[in-house]
């Protein structure tokens, strides 16, 4: 065995320890060990006159209160469901954006897929600030509804449910299309062909071929919305009413209002915990994409 | 040992897993050697290529050069150079850059870098090239400046993991014999992997034909084709018709089979097995002769289909047997034999020199 | 494929783009409106664009995020790379599983959630080693704790495309690996290297509730401002500093895209002057 081997073996094995340990200790430290302390003031009790206004007592109270409160299982629950409707009609809107991109001319597809991400490179605050400007009562929308006379009287947008829907779709949008871009870029147009000269018109074509192909996609797209939209706070505090209830909200209201920290951070885990599946989905779904390179 | 040999390979398994690619593999390898290893995929040849480059360790046994133990040493520091079948070019690089990368690793002087770099791109004729970047070359441009690459290092050994697989039909034959003139002037020693026979029989002083990661025969490429030591070297080299049969005696070095597909008892060189029992027998389909039916030696049959090739036909004769046996006819005897056509009641006739004894 | 496909294709991307750039469109135009109300037209006018450029607070707000996203951005790429290159080339190590999964998670994590963890720790270690500040420090190290997996997974995808092949042609040739992955590798994942800083850049430039929860009293960023003044309703000095930041990002996007495009047109010239 040559002594040159042997100490260039053990200064590939330092390089590559290095380069795993430096981004693990980070995150360890930085994203998964805070997930233990939250744990632990979840079990805490709120003292306002401390500094941190914490006592770690390992009570368990504030879980108690968790589901002794309604307000708090409905606002899982309400989040739950806008977040699944509003990650439908992301999906909705972007998956013929995904297709038509992925059918265009070689030359276009650059362009177009970067027209969709274009505004993601903006502000996310003030795209949602935008629509506060179209949505509201005398904004753009009713302006035009009532200039072009096709509706007298309309509503007001700006402050229900709906503006939830319109701004998730509208933030998360890039994150629905580019998954589902990827898959439908890499499948073959010759299977279509093979379906067609089978006798299946278009449309059942893209029921049964294109549809259960891109279905990685359409799993990876939703999971990337459907998981943020559940906590999201900016979206339903711009847009939505004071009533809407969603679970981001109720935990930056017990925090930042009430500073009540051993709340929040109960809201926060049983938020996890409700999570937990998606995550482990979407971390599962990701190893796949990697192993098929 | 043989004095004159570069490359040892002694017991050598790699096992991924549970998955065996080589199974144990012992094989010298003389210097100035052109040596093809020959399989199909999946049968260890690559794995085993890759060992000799120090890209695997082996799980067991040890590998040699010029006596040394390469076993353990890095990819970086072998006396060996590969040109891989991707050719692998740096993309952001020129094809000088390419070809200097290797000695510039070696820390010599700029001027000697320069100097050898345009020899290697006079040898390969790509001196006009040398400020290209790789996706402006052709295929076959692409090739030689891989192989300039490796080979300006002057390696001991060149390993050549499937070197023409990515050109087309022409390009590749012309390139076969360039690569093996080139290997001549150079004097280095090439082992180079082909799942291609015609490029192994073709370029290659000895092959070892490989199966499920052992090495089933080795020889020069004569040797292999007209005495393969078994059925799967005979069948995978060429067209071959394989015969089941029995040794029933031997006398003078001839061996009297019994083998029923041919209608009864023939005779064959007795090459080394006397023993009596259970054997297969190969006879090459050009040394089988083809005659409209009539008097003489050999067994009757009927012309079931003709594949015509241009230079040659290859005819499907059933026997009255029952056996199958393919025969090849050059087609510039076509006139003298008389023309056989599909249907036709025929006589085959062979050699017993033509007829080659294996185990069963 | 009928004639009726592509038109309805056509029609869907239509809608697509009129939905993501219709309300970035009013933005930009209600930023040169002479009223205060920001639906209501007034008139054209240069107005709130002095009054931003007036607004000392906007400005200080500005480089703060500027010099966090700087930070940011620069450790991020360096983590980030590390991240997605043992993802991409280390098929098997102790907690391999366990890393995907602190790579893929930041990526979905619902932000109030890394926030009041994030903060929770930094109030921990303050408890205990009366560090870090909260600021700039703090701001920045959650910054980078989300960017790095966008980084890892920019990287990694890079990573996963090019032949490895090449990589191993230079070790053969007798570079160690540290030489190839200065020589080689480095350099073909150079654009991956640049998305993932640009990409981790903005991220920072950006997020407000991670920021709102791990900053400290003295320190505003730009989303923080932009956040505490838009809940005041709407302002058309907002619109005016949308109008900058789509400009400035229209304006780099179509610079890289120009260099892209003239890069390979110019290898496109060279490649036929070979025939």
């Amino acid at each position: 065995m040559s002594a040159t081997g042997m100490a260039s073996t053990h200064g590939i094995a330092w390089g590559r320890r290095l380069v795993i340990a430096l981004p693990y200790l980070w995150l360890l430290l930085f994203f998964a060990a805070p997930f233990l302390i939250v744990a632990a003031i979840s079990l805490g009790e709120n003292t306002p006159d401390t500094v941190p206004p914490v006592t770690l007592t390992g009570s368990g109270k504030t879980y108690v209160q968790l589901f002794a409160d309604a307000l708090y299982p409905a606002a899982y629950l309400n989040s739950l469901r806008i977040a699944a409707i509003a990650t439908l009609a992301t999906l909705l809107i972007g998956y013929p954006m995904a297709y038509a991109i992925a059918r265009a001319p070689a030359g276009w597809r650059g362009p177009l897929l970067m027209a969709v991400i274009l505004p993601f490179w903006t502000s996310f605050l003030i795209r949602i600030y935008a629509w506060m400007g179209i949505l509201s009562e005398n904004g753009l929308l009713n302006q035009f509804l009532r200039g072009s006379g096709l509706v007298a009287d309309p509503g007001t947008i700006l402050g229900t449910e709906w503006a939830i829907y319109l701004g998730i779709a509208y933030a998360y949008l890039p994150f629905m299309v580019l998954p589902l871009y990827a898959v439908l870029e890499k499948l073959d147009v010759s299977l279509l062909e093979a379906a067609a000269d089978l006798g299946a018109r278009p449309w059942r074509a893209f029921l049964t071929v294109t549809l259960p192909l891109s279905l990685p996609g359409i799993v990876g797209g939703c999971l990337l919305v459907f998981i943020p939209a559940v906590g999201e706070f900016v979206i339903p505090d711009l847009l939505g009413g004071t009533e809407t209830l969603m679970i981001g909200k109720v935990l930056w209201d017990e925090f930042f209002s009430n500073s009540d920290w051993p709340m929040a951070s109960a809201v926060a885990m049983a938020m996890l915990v409700v999570l937990v599946i998606p995550i482990v989905l979407f971390q599962r779904a990701r190893a796949r994409e990697m192993a098929r390179g | 040992m043989t004095a004159a040999a570069l490359i040892r390979i002694d017991g050598v398994v790699k096992r991924f897993n549970d998955v065996t690619a080589v199974a144990g593999v012992d094989l010298e390898i003389g210097r100035g050697e052109l040596f093809a290893l020959l399989g199909g995929s999946g049968c260890g040849k690559t794995t085993l290529l890759r060992m000799l480059a120090g890209f695997e360790t082996p799980t067991e046994g040890r590998i040699l050069i010029d006596d040394v133990d390469v076993t353990h040493v890095p990819p970086y520091a072998r006396p060996v150079n590969m040109m891989f079948q991707s050719y692998a070019l740096f993309p952001h690089m020129t094809v000088a850059r390419n070809i200097a990368y290797g000695l510039e690793r070696e820390r010599l002087p700029k001027a000697e870098i320069a100097e050898r770099v345009m020899q290697a791109l006079d040898l390969v004729e790509l001196r006009a090239h040398a400020q290209r970047r790789p996706h402006q070359l052709s295929g076959g441009q692409r090739q030689r400046v891989a192989l300039a690459r490796a080979v300006v290092k002057r390696p001991k050994v060149l390993l050549l993991d499937e070197p023409l697989a990515a050109l087309d039909r022409k390009l590749r034959e012309r390139t076969q014999l360039e690569l093996a003139e080139l290997q001549q002037r150079l004097g280095i020693t090439f082992v180079m992997v082909t799942h291609d026979q015609d490029e192994a029989m073709a370029m290659a002083s000895r092959i070892a034909v490989m199966d499920q990661g052992r090495i089933r025969q080795v020889g020069a490429p004569a040797e292999i084709y007209e005495q393969p030591n078994s059925r799967f070297v005979a069948d995978f080299i060429g067209l071959a018709n394989i015969f089941e049969g029995e040794i029933v005696g031997h006398a003078d070095g001839m061996l009297r089979i019994s083998c029923d597909p041919l209608g009864g008892e023939i005779s064959a060189p007795a090459n080394g097995m006397t023993q009596a029992g259970p054997i297969a027998i190969v006879i090459r389909p050009e040394k089988l002769s083809l005659h409209k039916e009539g008097a003489g030696a050999g067994c009757a049959g009927k012309v079931r289909n003709i594949v015509y090739l241009g230079d040659e036909s290859i005819f499907h004769v059933t026997l009255e047997t029952g056996a199958a046996v393919q025969i090849t006819r050059m087609n510039a005897d076509r006139r003298d034999a008389g023309v056989i056509a599909r249907s036709d009641a025929v006589r085959i006739a062979w050699a017993p020199e033509a007829v080659v004894v294996m185990p069963r | 494929m009928s004639g009726r496909t592509p038109r309805l294709l056509l029609a869907a991307l239509a809608f697509g783009y009129a939905f993501l750039y219709v309300p970035i469109l009013t933005l930009i135009i209600y930023s040169f409106n002479e009223s205060r109300l920001v639906t209501v037209w007034g008139g054209f006018s240069f107005k709130w664009w002095g009054e931003l450029l007036r607004n000392d607070t906007m400005l200080d707000a500005a480089l703060l995020s500027f010099q966090i996203a700087l930070v940011n951005a620069c450790v991020a790429t360096v983590l980030g790379t590390m991240a997605g290159f043992a993802l991409a080339r280390y098929p098997r190590f102790i907690g391999r599983t366990a890393f995907t999964g602190l790579i893929a998670a930041p990526l979905v994590m619902p932000e109030v959630i890394m926030g009041i963890a994030t903060l929770l720790l930094f109030v921990a270690l303050d408890q205990l080693f009366h560090w870090p500040e909260r600021g700039f420090t703090t701001i920045a190290v959650a910054h980078i704790t989300f960017s790095v997996a966008y980084v890892a997974v920019v990287v990694q995808s890079r990573l996963a495309d090019f032949d490895r092949a090449v990589e191993e042609a230079a070790m053969d040739l007798g570079a160690r690996p540290s030489t190839v992955f200065r020589t080689i590798t480095l350099p073909l994942i150079a654009p991956a290297l640049v998305s993932g800083w640009l990409l981790a850049f903005t991220l920072s430039m950006d997020d407000l509730i991670l920021t709102q929860f791990v900053a400290g009293p003295q320190s505003q960023t730009l989303p923080m401002l932009i956040y505490s003044s838009v809940r005041l309703g709407v302002s058309p000095q907002i619109n005016v500093l949308a109008t900058i930041i789509v400009t400035v990002v229209a304006v780099a996007i179509i610079i890289a895209g120009w260099l892209m495009n003239r890069t390979r047109r110019r290898q496109m010239r060279e490649a036929q002057a070979v025939r």
